[in-house]
């Protein structure tokens, strides 16, 4: 099995098997177009850092035999934000500021199903949060006006109408 | 300090969100609150419902319609404090606790216990679900009002204590029956304001003495059918009085189930 490099934004060089850095779209296409000779050229992978693509190298493994995810953007299995396979509930316990990372990692990198998994523990993470510390915990401003706040709140006093 | 996430990854995280947070995330900014609003995620607030079949029908005329999930939640009536009316309202199932001695009990975990069977009593009451009083009942395109068939699809609300499917004549259902126009698709809150209606008007002469079970247990149930060549089809939603809790509970400690959806 052939193995090719990784080189992340911190420089650091991680060889890895081609099956399982070909779980990202993004290294797949960038091996189809150099005809898939990248054994003396380690990849980089400017907007990763180490621990992060080392996770995201770990989650591929793991995945590697995984068949492709389908095509159907609408498909069910994809929004389902309680089906998460065990192994992942694991693999996404970390803080808050790695889950963004791998979030952003699999965005960039292209890889659909570690981004869903990504995304799912974020949605059950927010569960039972309040506006405000969701706006907090992905850094959103507030941008309704207090009129609209007030509308807002008024439609949730259909009780008293 | 987590990064941001750009907005098509936050939009993401919408789409995976349960359809019960939706009321909070469309208070977060504008954009998540138009997207909350759109088709995307809209169809999230629907289950596919599973319809019994009298006769065989084509599939063009029912194709397993989605219906709101509030209808499956909200599943008891309340009177409310303020007039005594009674309303649609969602009660939390009973905690699961183990069984042990009382020996074996703290202090500290009886009062826990206590709390628990307190907080199990507790009810999410309609208010909670205002935002979706404006999403319509069936999910719109699944109705599909066939030209062949005059379009005679409608959404019956029959108040009765057993299982609609099990009762092929319908018209001596029907008599008080809570309907909708032919064809309509009523919002989630018209149809609670009919079901509340009807239950403060006629709870009192609900199915007392036909054989149904105690008088102080109403059952409301959801029809959807069409009259296409006499045929019904149905799903059944059941609505409780609140002074049959205590059998309820029994019933759900027995692993009973209130609710009849897919």
């Amino acid at each position: 099995m052939s193995t090719i490099k990784l080189l992340s934004s911190d420089n650091a060089e991680l060889a890895v098997d081609k099956e399982v850095a070909e779980r990202s779209i993004l290294i797949k296409n960038m091996l189809e177009d150099v005809g898939g000779d990248m054994s003396d050229q380690a990849i980089p992978i400017p907007n990763v850092n180490e621990a992060v693509l080392r996770k995201v190298i770990e989650w591929c493994e793991h995945h590697k035999s995984d068949p492709p995810p389908p095509a159907d953007e609408d498909s069910d299995s994809r929004k389902k934000s309680t089906d998460i396979e065990e192994w992942d509930q694991k693999f996404m316990q970390v803080d808050q500021e790695m889950l963004f990372e791998i979030i952003l990692a699999a965005n960039y990198l292209d890889i659909k199903p570690l981004l869903d998994v990504g995304c799912k523990t974020v949605a059950n993470m927010i569960k039972g949060k309040s506006p405000e510390e969701i706006r907090k915990t992905f850094n959103i401003q507030n941008d309704f006006t207090p009129e609209e706040e007030d509308q807002i709140r008024r439609e949730n006093e259909w009780a008293e109408e | 300090m987590p990064p941001s996430l750009p907005l098509e990854v936050q939009l993401l995280i919408l789409e995976n969100a349960a359809w019960e947070q939706h009321p909070t995330l469309s208070r977060v900014c504008h954009t998540w609150r138009q997207f909350i609003t759109s088709p995307t995620v809209l169809v999230k607030r629907y289950t596919t419902i599973t319809l019994s079949k009298y006769f065989d029908l084509p599939e063009r005329h029912f194709e397993r319609p989605r219906v709101h999930r509030l209808l499956s939640l909200l599943t008891h009536l309340r009177r409310t404090e303020a007039d005594g009316d009674l309303e649609p309202c969602h009660r939390r199932p009973v905690p699961f606790s183990p069984v042990e001695s009382k020996a074996e009990s703290s202090s500290a975990e009886s009062e826990e216990k206590d709390h628990m069977r307190q907080d199990s009593s507790q009810y999410l009451m309609l208010k909670d679900y205002i935002f979706f009083f404006r999403d319509p009942v069936i999910w719109p395109h699944d109705i599909n009002i066939d030209e062949t068939d005059g379009g005679n699809h409608s959404l019956f609300f029959c108040e009765k204590t057993t299982d609609l499917w099990l009762i092929p004549n319908r018209e001596a259902e029907a008599v008080d029956c809570i309907s909708m126009p032919l064809g309509s698709n009523p919002t989630v809150g018209e149809v609670f304001d009919e079901i509340a209606e009807a239950a403060n008007n006629h709870a009192h002469d609900w199915s007392w003495g036909q054989g149904w079970g105690a008088p102080d247990v109403v059952k409301l149930s959801v029809m959807y059918l069409s009259d296409h060549d006499d045929t019904d089809e149905g799903c059944v939603f059941t609505f409780l009085l609140e002074s049959d809790l205590e059998s309820e509970a029994q019933k759900s400690a027995a692993g009973g189930c209130e609710t009849e959806t897919a």
